[in-house]
């Protein structure tokens, strides 16, 4: 592709020689900021939590830092319906390194598998937004159907294969293991010494199980479902098939290029490249951005030896 | 159904009319109209016998005929505009070859005319605009260039793309929607200069017929416009040329006979000199080539009183080249597009009411980049390619069994060949790597027939279909087209019209939304990407007023089905992108438009001052499933108000002045308009985002107004030996109105640093101020 990109260099070069400042108003001078919200439910939280953001317009207020961006004073509420509960704006230590969300402890509104549920979220001078989401009805879709140990540099490690053996929801999964860390070799490329440590892997879906065992270039993972680590354990998830809607499985098919791969002037004086279409994140967010969504979860232990 | 029983009308009406007429002599008169100077045909002509309120018009190759019943004799009136009308009576059947002379006065006078030798109300076609190359060169042009296309986007229902651009955009349809012919060859890309100037040399130029809606069934393949040019065929009987040096470039045309009054040739070449140029204005260590050239020729002979054959051929070819070097660094990178076309047709009159063409054509369009880098001492080469190459064969009847109709039918096969994309790599250590978009050889063949039938003295339609079987991969499409466009005289100069067609097209074009050509590549409709269709109806009224007035207004509403498009966030075809066990479809999505509004032109044909005003209401939407979160936005190129005032003023034969002024709603665009921090989805990390760019509803936002005011005035000085030197001095947007190209955003630099985000201005491209130019032009 450097042949397109020496093409898309002529004519930036060329165009480049006509830039004048913009005197007239061609975008609103009064841009909306738009409510972003993450919010994710289950029955298994001990507290619901959700996060509210808005976005940064570019030419009315510039300058923004960057924990502006989160919103204090929404008016965030969770509903069945019939009862309802306002979450409370919480902030971390610093050091914890935690973004400030709204939470509720699930004592007070539980959660329920197979329910509809309903978030509204006011911010006062932005705006109103709403959704709504239902709870899957059962976590049966996915097994562990193999377990067994391979050798590998590190001795012997076990393997997990895990298949989706239900196609009604969409499931992801993640889980703890050991990494290893400073590894040494010897000049004979063997391991010499390692520091290890307890991790806790991505977050993955299962988008990529096929009967075949095929994977999708979709995922981040070409062996979906096949864990090599020491794991500890694994958590299961069961979302509603809206979930793949969402970031992060808009990624390659959907974004082929990276923008600024493509077009990065000699002096990067261009933020947004001249020749990219727009990109548009998905929601069920009426009115705003994000996502709401419910999940059941089950977690798998493993007695580590 | 409803076209059958009309079908089914149409011949009961005119089984009634013949049972009247049984006392009466049937004769049938054809033959060809030429010019008397130099034998060249004269299409478009118009032959009337007033007495019996009939006429017709000649086809491309200057033949008519008409049959009718008379009981005694008749004057038949032979005319074209800028020429003297001949009369001539006859009372029995006969071949009768006419030759007019030109009229030097009215050629002068008179402007760019809809359909002027046949009045607007009297033909049956609607949403068509024919244009005399003598009339377009009076136009204020770019640079001193002429170019038909750019005369084409000042007509209602054409608007221009973005500007300076030779894209047309006809009743809502893209660039890629408009099947554009010279003498019957198709052409996919039609720009130089990254689209600034138009592949076309008006030199060689005879005749451009633009058809908006309304399509005859003999036209098919494309959505939204024909464009039907025609070369001249060449002096017959003395040699003559043209020759033009302009600013940006210089052309020469010359034409004679090879044997006289029989065979004749045209040839014409233009070229830029950008590249000589800006060559001293460039440091030692960058060398910059760009220049475009084109060839047209053409070979016309009449072999006999009934056969003639015509070879034509076009090859344009646009050169960017740089070599930039440094003791470190050495980059020498090459872009090259091009065009070759050529065909061969054979006329044959087989009857005097029934004549044959057969068409045989290649046409071959290609873009390629190479580039080589050399980077302390280690070099790299990169190369890429894509190319369209078609390969077509038509055979047309055309049968005139009475007066009252024209039938016209043919086949056509093309064989096509599209290389999407071609990119292959060499690093540094001599390694290759070819990511290839395997190519594709669709055919494509059609069948059609038309008959434009005269019910009565006000009743005319033209009424016909075309169908189509594609085939690609393993699959076949197979589309009908019905077409239909009905014409009633209300009063002997005005018409009310109505129109409707089906049109598919199966070659499409993945089109760069802000830069376009060369960048647009061509890939086919196959198993997974559907052609494209649409369904246009127009409704319009036509009058011819005296004093040379003519006004037409119609109103159109058409829908498009399967458009095509990248997929959100595509921007090119790229072989990485695209997974292994998929096609490059999977970076391209479909979707649907519909278009509606209403055109209004009058026109001015003749005289000291003449010229036309149009203006176009209009609303374009588009809805992809997938893109723009799948809710309906405007088209790019919607614009709700597009004007064109034209005035051309001659007082005398050696002074010409024009102007012309545009008006149109700016374009719709896209731009970033803030940034947030996106939630991902993961249960576990809560804080899991990361930051985004969100957009303004995809072209939510609107450039300011276009306008513009070119002007030109011509010298013209007749020499001797029927030379004649013409200087031409053009000013292009005359009151320097800073139209944007494109907006972006510039970091600020001196602020930046101090917080997370940096702060923006916005800045715009204006491309094209104030441009004066001056051309010299000899023709001998």
């Amino acid at each position: 592709m450097k042949a397109i990109n020496i093409i898309l260099y002529i004519l930036l070069i060329f165009l480049c020689a006509c830039i004048k400042d913009v005197d007239e108003d061609v975008i609103p001078a009064d841009q909306k900021r738009q409510i972003i919200v993450r919010c994710l439910i289950s029955p298994q939280d001990t507290i619901l939590r959700a996060s509210v953001l808005q976005s940064i317009p570019f030419f009315n207020k510039n300058g923004y830092k960057y924990n502006e961006s989160n919103v204090k004073n929404a008016k965030v509420v969770l509903s069945d319906g019939i009862s309802s509960v306002q979450l409370e704006y919480k902030e971390y230590a610093k050091l914890s390194n935690k973004e400030p969300e709204y939470v509720c402890p699930s004592s007070r509104f539980h959660i329920y598998a197979g329910k509809q549920y309903y978030l509204s979220v006011d911010v006062p001078g932005v705006g109103h937004v709403d959704a709504s989401t239902r709870i899957p009805d059962g976590i049966s879709g996915v097994n562990l159907v193999k377990t067994d140990l391979q050798e590998t540099k590190f001795g012997m490690e076990y393997r997990y294969e895990l298949k989706q053996t239900s196609e009604d929801y969409q499931y992801g999964y993640s889980g703890s293991a050991v990494e290893y860390l400073n590894l040494g070799y010897d000049w004979s490329g063997n391991i010499v010494s390692y520091d290890s440590s307890i991790f806790k892997f991505s977050f993955y879906f299962f988008d990529s199980v096929r009967p075949n065992g095929s994977s999708d270039r979709n995922s981040e993972n070409t062996n979906l479902g096949l864990i090599y680590r020491r794991v500890t354990s694994i958590t299961i998830y069961c979302f509603n098939k809206s979930i793949s809607n969402y970031p992060p499985l808009n990624k390659k098919g959907e974004k082929a290029n990276d923008p600024l791969d493509l077009i990065r002037p000699p002096d990067n004086e261009w933020y947004e490249p001249m020749f990219t279409e727009p990109f548009y994140n998905k929601t069920n967010i009426n009115g705003g951005l994000g996502f709401f969504e419910g999940y059941l979860s089950k977690e798998i232990y493993n007695r580590w030896q | 159904m409803l076209l059958f029983r009309l079908i089914a009308i149409l011949f009961l009406l005119n089984s009634s009319h013949s049972c009247f007429s049984q006392e009466f002599k049937r004769i049938t008169v054809s033959g060809q109209l030429k010019e008397a100077s130099d034998k060249e045909y004269l299409a478009n002509a118009y032959i009337r016998i007033p007495s019996l309120n009939i006429a017709t018009v000649t086809n491309d190759s200057g033949f008519y005929s008409i049959s009718f019943e008379i009981r005694d004799t008749v004057d038949i009136l032979f005319s074209q505009t800028g020429y003297y009308t001949k009369k001539t009576r006859i009372f029995n059947s006969q071949i009768l070859d006419v030759e007019l002379m030109p009229d030097r006065q009215i050629m002068n006078e008179i402007v760019i005319t809809g359909n002027d030798t046949l009045g607007v109300s009297r033909d049956v076609q609607m949403s068509k605009i024919f244009i005399p190359m003598e009339q377009a060169r009076d136009v204020p042009s770019f640079f001193g260039e002429k170019d038909v296309i750019k005369v084409l986007q000042l007509m209602p229902g054409v608007q221009k793309g973005n500007e300076g651009s030779t894209s047309l955009y006809v009743r809502g349809g893209g660039p890629d929607q408009n099947l554009i012919m010279l003498e019957g060859m198709p052409f996919y890309n039609v720009s130089h200069l990254y689209g600034f100037l138009s592949l076309f040399n008006s030199d060689v130029l005879q005749n451009v017929e633009l058809t908006k809606g309304a399509f005859p069934a003999r036209y098919g393949g494309k959505l939204s416009s024909v464009i039907d040019m025609t070369m001249k065929q060449g002096n017959k009987k003395e040699f003559h040329g043209e020759g033009t040096i302009g600013l940006l470039s210089s052309k020469l045309m010359l034409e004679g006979p090879l044997w006289k009054d029989k065979c004749s040739f045209v040839i014409a070449a233009r070229r830029s000199y950008l590249d000589i140029v800006a060559r001293p204005f460039l440091p030692d260590t960058l060398n910059v080539v760009y220049y475009f050239y084109d060839i047209n020729a053409k070979v016309h002979w009449d072999i006999n009183q009934k056969n003639k054959l015509s070879l034509n051929f076009f090859n344009g070819k646009d050169k960017f080249r740089s070599n930039y070097k440094n003791e470190e660094f050495v980059n020498n990178t090459k872009l090259n597009w091009s065009n070759i076309l050529g065909n061969l047709q054979w006329e044959y009159l087989i009857s005097e009411k029934l004549s044959a063409r057969l068409s045989i054509g290649a046409s071959k369009y290609k873009l390629k980049a190479i580039q080589n880098i050399t980077e302390d001492s280690l070099p790299s080469r990169s190369n890429y390619y894509t190319s369209v190459k078609d390969i077509t064969f038509k055979y047309e009847l055309e049968y005139k069994p009475a007066y009252r109709h024209f039938i016209r039918t043919g086949v056509q096969l093309i064989i096509h060949n599209f290389e999407p994309g071609v990119s292959i790599t060499t690093d540094s250590f001599n390694v290759e790597r070819q990511d290839k978009i395997k190519g594709i050889k669709p055919s494509e063949a059609s069948l059609y027939i038309e008959d434009t039938y005269k019910i009565n003295s006000r009743f005319t339609c033209n009424v016909g279909g075309r169908i189509t079987r594609y085939n690609v991969r393993r699959q076949t499409y197979i589309k009908p087209e019905p077409r239909l466009a009905l014409s009633y005289n209300l009063t002997k100069n005005m018409a009310v019209k109505a129109s409707y067609a089906i049109m598919n097209q199966y070659a499409l074009l993945l089109s760069q939304s802000i830069v376009g050509p060369p960048l647009d590549i061509w890939v086919p409709s196959t198993d997974l990407i559907k052609p494209q269709n649409s369904r246009q109806v127009a409704l319009g009224i036509a009058k011819d007023f005296r004093n040379n007035f003519a006004l037409t207004i119609e109103t159109y509403y058409k829908k498009s089905s399967n458009l095509v498009d990248y997929r959100e966030g595509v921007t090119y075809l790229n072989k990485k992108d695209i997974a292994d066990d998929k096609g490059w479809e999977s970076l391209v999505t479909q979707g649907r438009g519909w278009a509606y509004g209403g055109e209004f032109l009058l026109q001015k044909r003749k005289g000291k001052i003449s010229g036309w005003i149009g203006y176009t209401l209009s609303w374009n939407w588009m809805q992809f499933d997938s893109l723009n979160l799948g809710r309906k936005y405007p088209a790019k190129y919607d614009r709700r108000h597009d004007a064109s005032v034209v005035l051309i003023y001659k007082p005398k034969d050696r002074f010409l002045i024009s102007a012309s002024w545009v008006y149109s709603t700016g374009n719709a665009f896209t731009m970033p308009v803030s940034v947030a921090s996106i939630p991902m989805v993961d249960p576990f990390y809560t804080n899991y985002q990361h930051s985004s760019t969100i957009y303004s509803t995809k072209n939510g936002l609107r450039m300011p107004s276009y306008h513009r005011l070119d002007l030109s005035a011509q010298f013209i000085k007749q020499l001797k030996k029927q030379r004649k030197r013409i200087w031409e001095v053009s000013i292009y947007n005359v009151y320097n109105k800073q139209n944007s190209y494109y907006y972006f955003m510039e970091i600020n630099k001196e602020e930046f640093g101090s917080n997370w985000y940096p702060k923006y201005k916005l800045k715009k491209v204006v491309l094209l101020p104030i441009i004066p130019s001056i051309s010299y032009k000899l023709s001998f």
